[in-house]
């Protein structure tokens, strides 16, 4: 390390519990951004992949604000499956249903034959039998554990009472922590004869999509067919979500902004003369500025360490919690990373500059009247 | 170089306080010699400190002008230059950072003229030997003596290899014997340096050390 390092190191070392503050407001900062963006990024991912298994186009309701909203008429499913660049259609009906102790567990009503549970990995029952018993229901993996149920027991969802068929593991939290029931059942159950949430539709040619789309738009005025990648930008409460994500993450960085100005102001205001000797010394404006900065510089590096710690502890420690179901399934991109570092030093730095500022024009003469 | 060359040429220098209230420093016509030792002398409140620093660029005048080797030192980028490169200060307080090392506050003026650190670091060695605190380099500041404290801080103004030196009362915060010490080995290194020394005191004792006195009374200069 350089002169210039150790002399800011030196500065930050002097007020210990000052800088400790400092940095504990970009560190949570950091880390909350950080935990607040991959949950949220880890929960979009994750439903993503529930509408997207094997399928280039999703079809919903057009405006509706959310999927569980949605309505499907199972003729348009048929009408969807007579066109001649389909090649395949999995309808899903979405629900909440609820059991002693676990008010909110999702429920996926599928047809027999659909890919979340013909791919599936059976931990027990017989995936090639879904649907075939009556009054039967499916467990993801982590709701047969939070839920204690083993095969061939009854388990009371809601009002009703099944029979558990099996226990399926797949690599998606959602629906690990999920309920399927055969799409019959589960119309039966949420009172919605007839009518599916939404459906993932492979076309035979993925060119024609925009024919496909187009097609759906005309012979289905109330529908809307979104290929993944559009659904995923135009949702709205992906949209939501990911913008609250942000806000949230941004105001509590803007606290440890205020933080950093605070201690580097105060920094400034108890070295007066120390600057004012720098000053006579030969230090230039800049140099007076260049020290502060790299004072703020120095403890936003520390924060931005500190908080991805915190923050990555925290992820590990929901995703390991029973009380989170699985949901919690982060996704950690190496450009939120960059983006919350980038945030993290923008804020130290927009906190320094006044300080920065008022230190260069701290003029030696004024501050050495009195000795 | 010329040995009678003006170094320090001042005009009609005029200062005061509170907005015009208090006179400080009224129509002085100061010229030094390359090389000059020379003392301000007077009592506590006279202006000489604040002479001193119209004389140095540390403050600015309400009227008049003064140049140091040609530079105006009212200019930024001239007394940046100046600081840099050709004067030293040494105050009657040390003025040192005290969670710095003897040898970091000495890199000080070294980093400030962007001198590579082992050049620095050379020097540093050389000026410590002179003053005896070779021993002290890594120590920091506040486990120093006063009379070391003095010491350090007139080894980092003759750092830059300064063509002169401004010292206000350097030895003032000392006791009379380490005092004298200190001055004594003050002028030595001026004299070995060959520097110019614009010393401002209130001290007789030192002003007969010196090649030229000045005495300042409110605010002008007559020649002892």
């Amino acid at each position: 390390m350089g002169a210039f390092g150790r002399l800011t190191l030196v500065n930050i070392r002097r007020h210990k519990i000052r800088t400790l503050l400092s940095v504990a407001g970009i560190g949570f900062g950091v880390a909350a951004m950080l935990t607040i963006v991959s949950i949220v990024l880890g929960a979009i991912g994750m439903f993503q992949n529930i509408l997207a298994s094997e399928s280039h186009y999703v079809v919903f309701e057009k405006n509706v604000s959310d999927l569980f909203f949605s309505s499907v008429q199972m003729e348009q499913i048929a009408a969807l499956r007579a066109m001649p660049e389909v090649d395949r259609v999995d309808p899903m009906l979405v629900g909440i249903v609820s059991s002693p102790d676990h008010p909110i567990i999702t429920c996926f009503g599928v047809e027999a034959g659909d890919p979340h549970v013909s791919k599936a990995h059976w931990l027990s029952g017989d995936g090639s039998r879904f649907g075939v018993e009556p009054n039967t229901l499916y467990l993801g993996r982590r709701a047969a554990e939070f839920l204690k149920a083993s095969p061939g027991r009854k388990l009371r969802i809601g009002k009703g009472e099944f029979q558990l068929g099996g226990v399926l593991r797949t690599d998606n939290g959602f629906e690990d922590g999920g309920v399927f029931m055969p799409m019959k059942l589960a119309q039966e159950y949420f009172h919605r004869e007839g009518i599916v949430s939404v459906c993932t539709v492979k076309l035979k040619n993925p060119r024609e999509g925009s024919l496909f789309k187009t097609e759906v738009e005309r012979r289905f005025g109330g529908l809307v067919a979104l290929e993944n990648r559009e659904f995923n930008q135009s949702y709205s409460q992906f949209r939501i979500l990911n913008f609250t994500s942000w806000a949230v993450g941004i105001c509590s960085f803007l606290l440890g902004g205020m933080g950093v100005a605070n201690t580097m102001l105060m920094s400034v205001f108890t070295r007066i003369r120390e600057i004012a000797i720098l000053r006579v010394c030969g230090f230039s404006k800049a140099q007076v500025a260049a020290l502060v900065f790299g004072e703020a510089a120095m403890v936003a590096g520390i924060g931005v360490v500190s908080g991805f710690v915190i923050g990555m502890l925290s992820l590990r420690a929901m995703n390991a919690a029973p009380q989170f179901q699985g949901y919690v399934q982060a996704i950690i991109r190496v450009d939120i990373l960059a983006a919350i570092t980038v945030i993290a030093f923008a804020t130290a730095f927009g906190g320094a500059l006044y300080p920065a500022w008022y230190a260069s024009k701290i003029q030696p003469a004024d501050a050495l009247r009195f000795e | 170089m010329n040995p009678h060359e003006t170094i320090i040429d001042a005009r009609d220098l005029w200062k005061s306080f509170d907005g015009g209230q208090i006179p400080v420093i009224q129509g002085v016509d100061l010229q030094i010699a390359r090389g000059e030792i020379i003392a301000l002398w007077g009592t506590s409140g006279s202006g000489k400190s604040t002479l001193l620093h119209l004389l140095s660029g540390l403050d600015v005048p309400d009227r008049g002008s003064v140049s140091v080797l040609g530079m105006d030192v009212t200019r930024e980028a001239d007394c940046l230059r100046l600081r840099r490169h050709h004067i030293g200060f040494v105050f009657q307080l040390h003025n040192l950072i005290p969670d710095l090392t003897l040898e970091e506050n000495l890199l000080i003026p070294a980093m400030a003229a962007q001198k590579a650190e082992e050049k620095a670091k050379a020097r540093i060695e050389e000026l410590t030997e002179a003053v005896g605190l070779t021993h002290r380099l890594q120590h920091r500041i506040q486990d120093l003596s006063g009379g070391e404290r003095q010491r350090t801080a007139i080894c980092r103004a003759l750092m830059n290899r300064p063509e002169v030196i401004f010292a206000d009362e350097p030895t003032g915060s000392l006791d009379e014997q380490t005092g004298a010490v200190v001055f004594d080995l003050f002028s030595r290194l001026v004299a070995l340096e060959k520097v110019t020394l614009v010393l401002a005191t209130h001290e007789r004792r030192f002003v007969e050390a010196c090649h030229r006195a000045l005495r300042v009374n409110r605010g002008k200069i007559t020649e002892l």
